[in-house]
């Protein structure tokens, strides 16, 4: 690597690294911490993953081709569709699709016109910008999608008699749904929120930190993580609310029932 | 005006009741009887629309259930289910909140008959700043039927309206819905109780409700 304004970190250097986690499993077994099984289980597998992510990052930024850029983009969204909805503890019929549809569409949308009508990256598929910023933005809407589903199916269930007596008495469903939606999504946008509320005073944002680190100017990492910190936000109000309203239309049947039936218990 | 014809309920496999038929005239009050388990909360929430029957048919005015607007329906058919909930502000908030739907912007909470009905059960006029958490299951029970008669329902669903009260509330809770019911020819009511003695006051005719057989094991 040729002009780089950063030290590139060589085989042996990353070993180095590695030993100061043998350090710890070192002690856990010293101490029977029952540690040293998990911390390895979690440094091979990381290493493994990050060899691979940086593997298929070279070839794509390499060929430049938008298809495949497209192509890259699209299984991101659909591991992170799929893996919003895993980390939820209960189902109802069509949640895969609700989750894949609503991430799908808010991140394209909000990095789409970032990139486009924001940062005027020229072409817009360049994977230098696409690439990351997509998936930060994927990474928050996951966070929101997961938490507004899993809190909008735990209402309806809890609440079951409170939402039934008042459908009971002529509300209509969506009055007797506005709760638990309004609760659903400030519930999805707690971590986005906190995030904004305490960022730069108790730590520095991991994308911040890596463009100083690549050697930018402090200033302009800083104009960089208040643009993604805008796209994240957006991204995840729009997705949690779309996630959240395709789920109010499944467990709210049109004639005004609430068909909590239709939630089940993961397996 | 409420009349069931024919309707049967199946979950999972299982008949909760079939071909069961009931008429609710004006003015008559229903006891709904039957040991626990055979399907008289069901058959309440498929009266008031909750559930959907899977056979038969439910018609008010003259109007199949399926071709009312359903909140519209529950403006004149109320159902108060067991532990009707009530989740937060106070009691005042809570029938406020029920006065804003819209299926019932042509009614006006009337601060007259609040009153009354605070006297009749006895009842402080603080009782109405209580908030949920501070209310008993008990306490609850009277909300749920307090706010139920002040949305002027035509029919009114009762299951097990008193069953955590003691016995001098009881009494009173029974007083107010006997004048409820006489002060209008028109109203009607259904009735669930464990209490069989307090069914025997409260209601004037009856429905009973058998357990399924199990399917024989053979």
């Amino acid at each position: 690597m040729e002009n780089t304004s950063y030290i590139v970190i060589s085989n042996l250097q990353l070993g180095l690294a590695a030993l100061l986690l043998l350090v710890n499993i070192g002690l856990s077994v010293l101490l029977r911490l029952g540690m040293a099984k998990d911390l390895i289980v979690g440094a091979v597998r990381m290493t493994i993953q990050l060899i691979l992510v940086g593997l298929i990052l070279e070839w794509i930024f390499q060929t430049r081709d938008p298809l495949m850029i497209i192509l890259m983009a699209v299984i991101m969204a659909t591991l992170a569709g799929i893996a919003a909805v895993n980390r939820t503890s209960r189902r109802f019929p069509g949640i895969f699709w609700n989750s894949l549809v609503t991430i799908g569409a808010s991140a394209f949308l909000v990095t789409g016109a970032a990139i486009t009508g924001i940062l005027n990256v020229s072409p817009w598929y360049d994977p230098q910008y696409l690439i990351p910023l997509l998936g930060m933005v994927l990474g928050n809407a996951l966070t929101g999608i997961s938490l507004g589903l899993d809190r909008m199916m735990e209402g309806c269930t809890t609440n079951r008699n409170w939402i039934e007596t008042m459908l009971s008495h002529g509300a209509s469903r969506w009055e007797a749904a506005h709760e638990q939606i309004r609760e659903a999504l400030r519930t999805g946008m707690i971590p986005t929120v906190n995030a904004m509320m305490i960022m730069g005073i108790v730590s520095l944002p991991g994308m911040m930190t890596g463009q100083i680190l690549a050697g930018a100017n402090p200033m302009d990492a800083v104009r960089y993580q208040m643009v993604i910190m805008f796209m994240i936000a957006a991204c995840t109000a729009l997705a949690t609310l779309g996630v959240v309203l395709l789920a109010y239309r499944v467990l709210f049947s049109r004639d005004h029932r609430l068909m909590e039936s239709r939630i089940s218990e993961k397996k | 005006m409420l009349i069931a014809r024919n309707i049967t309920r199946i979950i999972d496999g299982k008949t909760i009741w079939s071909g069961l038929s009931l008429k609710l005239k004006e003015g008559e009050r229903v006891a709904l009887r039957g040991p626990s388990g055979s399907g008289k909360t069901l058959l309440m929430r498929a009266l008031v629309g909750l559930d959907a029957v899977d056979e038969g048919e439910i018609r008010y005015l003259d109007r199949p259930i399926t071709e009312w607007h359903l909140p519209e329906y529950r403006r004149h058919v109320r159902y108060i289910p067991q532990d009707a909930a009530f989740v937060s502000g106070s009691v005042r908030d809570s029938i406020n909140l029920f006065f804003s739907f819209r299926a019932n912007k042509d009614l006006e909470p009337d601060s007259g008959q609040l009153l009354a009905i605070m006297r009749t059960l006895q009842l402080p006029e603080t009782f109405l700043d209580k908030t949920a958490e501070r209310l008993s299951g008990g306490e609850k029970q009277i909300v749920a039927l307090v706010r139920s008669l002040l949305l002027k329902p035509s029919v009114l669903l009762l299951d097990e309206p008193t069953s955590n009260l003691d016995e001098e509330m009881v009494s009173r809770m029974e007083h107010l819905i006997d004048l409820w019911v006489q002060e209008d020819a028109a109203r009607s009511l259904v009735w669930t109780s464990h209490d069989t003695r307090q069914l025997d006051r409260m209601t004037t005719s009856s429905i009973s409700l058998y357990k399924m057989a199990d399917p024989a094991v053979t």
